[in-house]
């Protein structure tokens, strides 16, 4: 097979070996980490943001839909070429560019992965706060693109607050900077809006962020509850004591049984809940709050609270967290990550909920989330190898999302709307609403080529967005 | 050609939605926005007859000048034309404060100091400390972006809000963000609200994380002769695992009317620790090391209630620095280690006569404010702007003085000022909402 005239001068651009355009090569680029899949029609991975602006501009020409992709790491199909077209891949942009250590910021190319950035500056005694569970593997684009979160961002916050400028290619073409080093430059906050935007509004070429100095010192608290309203009584009393910890994390059983299969961090199996919670800043004190949380699970009649003597300890207990979604993936042949958010009050009852739905379409549902922030992740077991069983498993998520919502929640507190949520968005949001939101994207966006079929319902459900025929964009 | 506008009938169809008057002779000059002065003043009793009287403007081609508190006006190039003051202090309602959840939603005309009180009966607060006059709202605070030294910290308004109802120049209301602390959900409209003084839509209600009050609160200062040590002394100290709630930069100037000292030094550096105990205390003796070894000459405890008096004063000094007339005030956002360079090198601009107050946040925004008459004042924000971008950071003239427009109030243009007036043209597109005002003459 011969590539096309189109590939022919995506290949002027970045060079033979940066374009994939056979049926094998463009497989490996079908999916992300969510259950939804759709062919691209090229593949690019370019070096330079130069490279990145000429393809947009030919894709434009030619009337070309293109996605940005980092890590391929995204749960809610954000990197999924659902109009086909050109994938641009920016893990060969890799770079530090410039670690500043005078006033605390660092310019990354964003195909960097999220955990080198930390490992890049923390002999500096620094770290970039944001980290998702995947961060081994996520690039800092995509968490620009979904606006990432991960357990240590409570008390931090999460990426939109740590990214403050970013240098994009935009639909037009054109490579342009949003913000900088400094806060508040005139004009329009448009590092905010770009930030979550799931690569519709532009391509990020170039981030500045934040860099924090690493906590002097941690304490991480393991606390067992044989009910999760204990535990979720826990969240609540600590957080309105006015101790803010760097993260809290709930399991429920579970997931528990299936970290425990797997990881071996210690975590008691027939508990109904354990909280994972961490306290850092300077030492002088830390003792004293960790304690006051001890007080408060003992309160709220916790079973044990265990407190990690070293970083080895400590290390052990985050292990059974960071890995549960793998180990969830070891007692289920296929899982479905939903995440929501509802106001932290609220999470007894919405916790409840959740455990109803599963019952009703006798799918197991595992709890391993972010509850200081209210940010839920029920992990719905499946097997789509049973006839209809991932249809049950979407429509048991829709279900969930809906008690989100009738909490007073969102629809993603980190994973992003995506091709996955966007019909449920029309409950959440007014037609109205999302007409004013997308005033935003026709002011960038014109033509709708970057990134279509993503965050906003299409226009009569469960159409999809036409593929161009090959033969009219010379593939 | 813009047609005329036909004030009467405008009137008239206003009254239909809401409360219109002319400002009289007894309070026209309240009114006035940089020597403008709107012709009628419209004040709506809810949200949806703000929005439609907000449509009743742009069908008509009448400017809106969105009005809170009314305290900011100042702010931003001279209006091209001002029709209508639209104001939201009728919309001042707490609508929903659950302790718990550490949020609050409010109506956007609620003052920043009401919704202060009511959430300090729960130990809690808004973690914002601007330098704000009596009266400022909480839809014109987030249309200016203020904040103050606790930023450092704290965050800033596009880091506290989460949601926001605002009405658009169709008159009707959307929504974006939500209620709870971590959302992406659609567009992030809400941080488009952020700082654009009221160009792309009147906000009608505000969503906010709130903070616990910390239970101990310290300040301490250290003088300096140079502030470039301070600002070294600065760097070092943010470099360090020690969450300062405040570090600030003042010089004598500044210093003065704070009840502060400085025992002949022209500059000081401010430290606040907010939190637990232990952890302050501690703050105080790494402050003390890291200005010692930057030739800080004195460190100074203030007293609990001098502190909270200091920076009460320090802010109401702030605002009216800000605002007074026949004061140049000026705005820099820059790299927070170039606070340090840049207080030294401005130090001197507006000559003996002018004394100019000086005044940075660890965040990098830094203040110049003095009393020069208008024939210099070109001159004199040129020199500052020269020193802001030779240091990697802009300037943004607050405080004009009475100028009419001759002062670049915002600087060169930007190539991502072709992006912003793209959307402005979506959200505005007869240019209804302060038109001329914000950057590029949007
Ligand atoms: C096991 C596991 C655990 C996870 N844990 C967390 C967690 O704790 N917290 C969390 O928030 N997420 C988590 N995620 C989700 C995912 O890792 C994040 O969304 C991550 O930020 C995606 O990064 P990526 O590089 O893989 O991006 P991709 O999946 O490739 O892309 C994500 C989105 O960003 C856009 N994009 C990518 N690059 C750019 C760019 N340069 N400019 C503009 N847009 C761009 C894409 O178009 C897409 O819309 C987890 C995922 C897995 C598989």
């Amino acid at each position: 097979m011969k590539p096309s005239r189109f590939v022919q001068e995506l290949i002027e651009i970045v060079g033979e070996r940066n374009v994939l355009w056979d049926d094998y090569d463009l497989r490996l680029y079908e999916y992300d980490g969510s259950v939804d899949r759709a062919l691209p029609q090229a593949v690019v991975l370019p070096e330079t943001a130069e490279q990145v602006a000429e393809i947009v501009r030919l894709c434009a020409r030619a009337s070309v839909p293109y996605t940005a992709r980092g890590g391929g790491t995204g749960l809610s199909g954000g990197s999924i070429p659902v109009a086909g077209g050109v994938l641009i891949t920016l893990v060969k942009m890799n770079r530090v560019l410039e670690v500043d250590l005078d006033s605390l910021r660092a310019v990354v190319e964003p195909g960097l992965v999220n955990l080198q950035l930390s490992e890049a500056v923390s002999g500096h005694g620094l770290y970039y706060v944001p980290d998702p569970s995947s961060q081994k593997a996520c690039t800092i684009g995509g968490n620009v693109g979904e606006n990432s979160g991960g357990p240590h961002t409570l008390l931090y916050g999460v990426t939109t607050n740590h990214v403050l400028g970013v240098e994009a290619v935009m639909p037009d073409g054109e490579l342009v900077e949003f913000g900088a080093k400094a806060l508040d430059l005139p004009g329009y906050d448009l590092t905010g809006a770009f930030v979550g935007s799931e690569g519709t509004l532009g391509i990020a070429t170039k981030v500045t962020v934040r860099l924090v100095p690493l906590p002097e010192d941690i304490r991480t608290l393991l606390a067992v509850f044989d009910s999760v309203e204990d535990a979720s009584a826990t969240v609540s009393e600590v957080i309105g004591k006015g101790i803010i910890p760097a993260a809290i994390e709930m399991m429920d059983q579970l997931a528990l049984q299936a970290v425990e299969a797997s990881v071996h961090a210690g975590y008691p199996e027939d508990a109904a809940a354990v909280l994972l919670i961490e306290v850092d800043g300077l030492s002088d004190g830390l003792d004293e709050q960790a304690e006051a949380i001890r007080e408060i699970a003992d309160a709220h009649h916790a079973r044990s609270v265990r407190i990690a003597q070293d970083a080895k300890e400590r290390e052990l207990l985050w292990s059974g967290r960071k890995g549960a979604f793998g180990a969830i993936g070891r007692i289920s042949p296929e899982y479905y990550v939903v995440d929501g958010v509802v106001p932290r009050t609220k999470l007894p009852e919405v916790l409840k909920a959740i455990a109803a739905v599963g019952r009703q379409y006798d799918l197991p549902i595992a709890n391993v989330f972010h509850a200081g922030d209210g940010n839920l992740h029920p992990l719905v077991l499946f097997d789509a190898a049973i006839p209809g069983e991932l249809e049950r498993t979407k429509v048991a998520g829709a279900e969930i999302m809906r008690i989100c919502i009738r909490a007073g929640g969102v629809l993603s507190g980190e994973h992003g709307i995506g091709v996955e949520k966007r019909e449920l968005m029309g409950e959440l949001f007014t037609d109205y609403d999302m007409e004013v939101m997308l005033r935003l994207k026709a002011a960038l966006d014109p033509e709708g080529l970057a990134n279509p079929g993503k965050i906003f319902p299409t226009p009569g459900r469960c159409v999809e967005v036409p593929r161009k025929p090959l033969a009219g964009i010379g593939w | 050609m813009i047609e005329q506008l036909d004030l009467a009938a405008l009137e008239a169809e206003l009254k239909t939605v809401a409360d219109v008057r002319k400002p009289d002779a007894t309070d026209s000059d309240s009114w006035s926005v940089g020597g403008i002065t709107p012709s009628l003043v419209c004040t709506p009793g809810d949200s949806e007859s703000l929005g439609e009287a907000l449509a009743i403007c742009d069908r008509a081609g009448a400017a809106v000048v969105p009005w809170g508190g009314g305290t900011q006006q100042g702010l931003g190039s001279p209006l091209e034309r001002a029709d209508v003051a639209l104001v939201t202090t009728q919309l001042d309602r707490l609508i929903e404060h659950e302790p718990g959840d550490m949020t609050v939603t409010a109506q956007a005309g609620m003052t920043l100091s009401a919704l202060q009180a009511t959430l300090g009966e729960h130990g809690q607060w808004l973690p914002l400390d601007p330098p704000l006059l009596p009266g400022a709202t909480l839809g014109g605070a987030l249309a200016t972006d203020v904040s103050g030294p606790r930023r450092l910290k704290e965050g800033g308004l596009r880091d506290l809000v989460i949601g926001t109802r605002a009405a658009n120049v169709d008159g009707r209301i959307s929504r974006a963000g939500g209620k709870v602390v971590k959302n992406v959900t659609g567009y992030d409209i809400n941080k488009l609200h952020v700082g654009a003084l009221g160009t792309l839509g009147v906000l009608v209600e505000v969503s906010f994380k709130v903070a616990p009050l910390p239970p101990s609160d310290r300040t301490w200062y250290c003088t300096f002769d140079d502030p470039r040590n301070a600002g070294l002394a600065l760097s070092k100290l943010l470099w360090l695992p020690v969450s300062f709630a405040a570090l600030d930069l003042v010089n004598a100037s500044a210093a003065e009317g704070l009840g502060l000292s400085l025992e002949g030094a022209s500059w000081a550096l401010l430290a606040r620790a907010t939190g637990f105990g232990p952890a302050v205390e501690r703050q105080l003796s790494e402050f003390r090391d890291a200005t010692r070894g930057r030739q800080g000459s004195h460190t100074t405890a203030v007293n609990e209630q001098q502190a909270k008096e200091t920076w009460t004063s320090y802010l109401e000094e702030s605002a009216k620095r800000r605002w007074s007339p026949g004061r140049l005030t000026c705005r820099f956002a820059l790299p927070s280690a170039e606070l340090g360079p840049v207080a030294a090198a401005i130090a001197e601009v507006g000559g003996a006569a002018g004394k100019p107050r000086i005044w940075g946040h660890g965040t990098g925004a830094l203040f110049w404010s003095a009393e020069v008459p208008s024939e210099g004042r070109s001159q004199i924000v040129d020199r500052l702007r020269g020193a802001a971008h030779g240091s990697g950071g802009r300037l943004v003239v607050e405080n004009r003085g009475g100028d009419r427009g001759e002062l670049d109030v915002w600087g060169p243009g930007e190539p991502s000022y072709r992006y912003m007036r793209a959307i402005k043209r979506q959200y505005d597109p007869r240019g209804t909402l302060n038109p001329g005002r914000f950057v590029d003459g949007i």
